[in-house]
């Protein structure tokens, strides 16, 4: 194999590849790229066997051919390149030497054949449909904070991404929970995808997945079967397998007769949590609220480090109530709210408490309260 | 080579078991295996059992091997279900064969002994960390086929924490996974581990097998064998780690110290004990306790079956065996005194007892016994 390449497009490839690449990981081929050079282009394929990412990027190719090279250093060795070098790749496979030569720098990096790298096959996808990465950015990006970290409950370990009834009919949903909150995020459903299988999609594909949806204007090319997930963009490729498991009913969970209803300005009511929650260093902060006609007041006692105090004007009509939330939740799903108010809706204090923008109904966030 | 030390489910002296291409002297072991996987109800859980040495490793590896690439059968086609398989042998250039060896693999992972994060050591077991690991392999999806192997070398180093994560695994494994464990005393499994698992029983082997298996592994035998076959009892594992040891002269010697029983040659005994008190000794050292026990054991098989094991694993063993040991009487003594220094030994070992001492100790035992036999 010999390509010659431009520096830039070498390394973005080469630097979304190798993202995925384990850091911690004792199998050298797995610590390794697979380069393969054909027509005008050339592919980069990187795998932690859970994950692949494919990146393609145009290249002369002199001789079409395959190798597999660590692929930290040669990102490493690409980085360091001044901009605007011409990179060719030469692999030498009886010596299995793969030479880097840029200007005057020289490199040569030891490979392995390329029929040990595990490729995922790409299996037949039932589902395919095309999304534009805006919307994917929104479903994943509101959701995924609330991902459980707990590994017995593996099927809670992800997004759970499938074809719901929304309010305006059919729609994309994704749904994270890690039984203390929840977040079910609504779009509209894209042509074909109305047979989509439900699939938890893991918590480490998701934030590889972010990298590719960036650009508000590219449509990616979703795939989806019962073991794997594939979303494609023109010079990427993602392909991950799927949580085996069966996300549970969440429905269920999702308070239908809340009817206190607290609207708030979501950063303001933030700002408030995250200064009163100072004085308690607890993991599990507890954030008291106590509503009264149009006012909140927010306090937090710790009976070791002190107490604090803070009053908010909201808009509030029904009757007094007192309720406690872990302010770190509190936290995270106020900054899901960017446009509008938040619209709180709780019942008492013991039960879960609804939370979303506005009268936005395709991002809802639950939260269950704790007792103070 | 490097001097990292070999993976904890690697022989000393052997290739790792995933690099073996054949497998000697278990084709009932193999023929029971693909007459259950012919049978089309294949268990979902194996115990392979049988002394340390034999391949019961390799063959585990052989089984993943082969259940991962071989696709699954087809439902009555055309022309009817095809020809079961009649070997575990998979073309070492088929992709799958490719990737194991490369350790990359997707459907395959296997548990052993791992360094620990915290203190840098490798432990003595199986800890349940390492067992919750396949809890993300079985959480996700199965790659390309469908299938999953898991392969715990060895089962009897998991702790009883780790055993019982493991149960619940056994227990309900995802579809398409099969668990191999391989264990050199499956009596000290668990035995509701034990109880979900078919047994497949893995034999010591012949001298024809033996000689197959010591050339594949890339032995450097001596001219002559039969000391060395003697020792190892059919085990494959033993004759390597015996060769890169230098054990049949390390038994000699021994030997040599029980033949001047009951007047004890203080002289050789003392140099034997400071042999194995060197630093870095620590292999040498497991293994003369092991040559102990093995000699004691022969010496009870002396008397108790009246004469001598054949062959001999030193020069003039038989005669000495047969000296020390004339009757069975004798014989029980010298079980008694075996388990009394395996006991010993071990707690020795476990309060890090210096070796020296502890190899002294244990001839002075075995000369006790055989002052007391007269």
């Amino acid at each position: 194999m010999k390509i010659s390449i431009e520096r830039g497009a070498l390394l973005k490839a080469v630097s979304q590849a190798q993202s995925v690449v384990e850091r911690r990981n004792t199998i050298p081929i797995l610590a390794n790229v697979l380069i393969e050079a054909e027509g005008d282009q050339v592919q980069f394929r990187a795998t932690d066997l859970d994950i692949e990412v494919l990146d393609k990027a145009p290249a002369q190719v002199e001789r079409a051919g395959s190798t597999t090279v660590a692929a930290t250093t040669l990102h490493e060795i690409v980085r360091k390149l001044p901009d605007g070098a011409l990179v060719t790749l030469n692999a030498d496979s009886a010596a299995g030497r793969l030479t880097v030569e840029a200007g005057r720098s020289n490199f040569s990096l030891a490979t392995l054949p390329k029929e040990d790298f595990p490729v995922m096959a790409s299996s037949e996808y039932e589902t395919n449909f095309t999304a534009n990465a805006a919307v994917l950015r929104r479903l994943f990006d509101k959701s995924k904070f609330a991902i459980s970290t707990e590994e017995t409950r593996y099927y809670l370990n992800g997004v759970y991404m499938h074809v719901a009834d929304g309010e305006n009919g059919k729609a994309l949903r994704c749904v994270a929970t890690d039984g203390h909150r929840l977040a079910r995020i609504d779009a509209e459903l894209p042509e074909g995808a109305a047979d989509m299988a439900g699939v938890i999609v893991p918590r480490k594909t998701v934030g590889e997945l972010r990298k590719l949806l960036d650009d508000d204007e590219m449509d990616i090319a979703v795939s989806v079967s019962e073991t794997k997930v594939r979303f494609a963009t023109p010079d990427i490729t993602l392909t991950s397998k799927v949580i085996d498991g069966t996300f549970p009913d969440y429905t269920r969970v999702i308070p239908q007769a809340n009817t206190r209803r607290m609207e708030v300005d979501a950063s303001e009511f933030a700002h408030a949590v995250d200064r009163v929650a100072t004085v308690s260093s607890e993991r599990s902060r507890a954030v008291k609220l106590q509503l009264e006609e149009d006012r909140l007041i927010l306090s937090v006692n710790a009976p070791d480090s002190g107490a604090a105090e803070e009053e908010l004007a909201v808009a509030y009509g029904d009757e007094r109530l007192e309720i406690g939330f872990n302010a770190k939740y509190l936290l995270e799903i106020a900054s899901q709210v960017d446009r509008e108010n938040a619209v709180f809706l709780f019942n008492s204090s013991g039960d879960p408490t609804l939370m979303r923008e506005g009268n936005d109904q395709s991002a809802v966030y639950v939260v269950m309260p704790m007792r103070v | 080579m490097s001097d990292a030390p070999p993976p904890p489910d690697q022989a000393p002296g052997a290739p790792h078991p995933r690099d073996a291409a054949r497998l000697f002297g278990q084709a009932r072991a193999e023929g029971d295996f693909l007459a259950a996987y012919g049978s089309d109800r294949l268990h979902h859980g194996w115990l392979l059992t049988g002394p340390e040495g034999v391949g019961k490793a390799t063959l585990a590896w052989r089984i993943a091997r082969f259940l991962l690439a071989t696709p699954p059968a087809e439902e009555d086609g055309l022309f009817g279900a095809p020809e079961p398989p009649a070997t575990l042998d998979i073309d070492p250039e088929h992709p799958v064969s490719r990737r194991i060896l490369a350790g990359a693999e997707p459907g395959l992972t296997s548990v052993t002994r791992t360094v620990n994060d915290k203190t840098g050591r490798m432990p003595d077991e199986i800890v349940v960390e390492d067992i919750r690991r396949l809890g993300k392999f079985f959480g996700l999806s199965a790659a390309d086929g469908g299938r999953r192997v898991v392969i715990v070398d060895s089962a009897d180093q998991m702790n009883t924490s780790a055993a019982n994560a493991l149960l619940k695994m056994l227990e309900e494994p995802p579809a398409r996974t099969t668990l191999l464990l391989v264990s050199h005393q499956p009596s000290r499994l668990l035995p509701t581990i034990r109880s979900r698992c078919r047994i497949l029983r893995l034999n010591p082997l012949g001298p024809h097998d033996m000689q197959a298996a010591l050339d594949q592994a890339g032995a450097d035998l001596p001219a002559d064998t039969a000391h060395l076959t003697a020792l190892a009892a059919g085990s494959v594992g033993a004759a390597l780690r015996l060769l890169a040891l230098d054990g049949t002269r390390l038994y000699a010697e021994l030997i040599a110290i029980l033949a001047s029983l009951p007047r004890l040659d203080r002289q050789r005994a003392l140099a034997l004990a400071e042999a194995a008190a060197q630093r870095n000794a620590g292999e040498r050292f497991d293994l003369l306790l092991m040559l102990i026990d093995t000699a004691l054991a022969r010496l009870a098989r002396t008397g108790a079956a009246g004469q001598p094991p054949a062959p001999e694993a030193a020069p003039g063993e038989a005669e000495i065996l047969a000296r020390l040991s004339p009757d069975p009487r004798r014989g029980r003594a010298w079980a008694e005194t075996a388990a009394t220094i395996t006991a010993r030994a071990r707690h020795g070992q476990a309060v890090n007892l210096d070796p020296a001492a502890l190899v002294l100790d244990t001839v002075f035992k075995i000369q006790d016994t055989a002052g007391k036999s007269r």
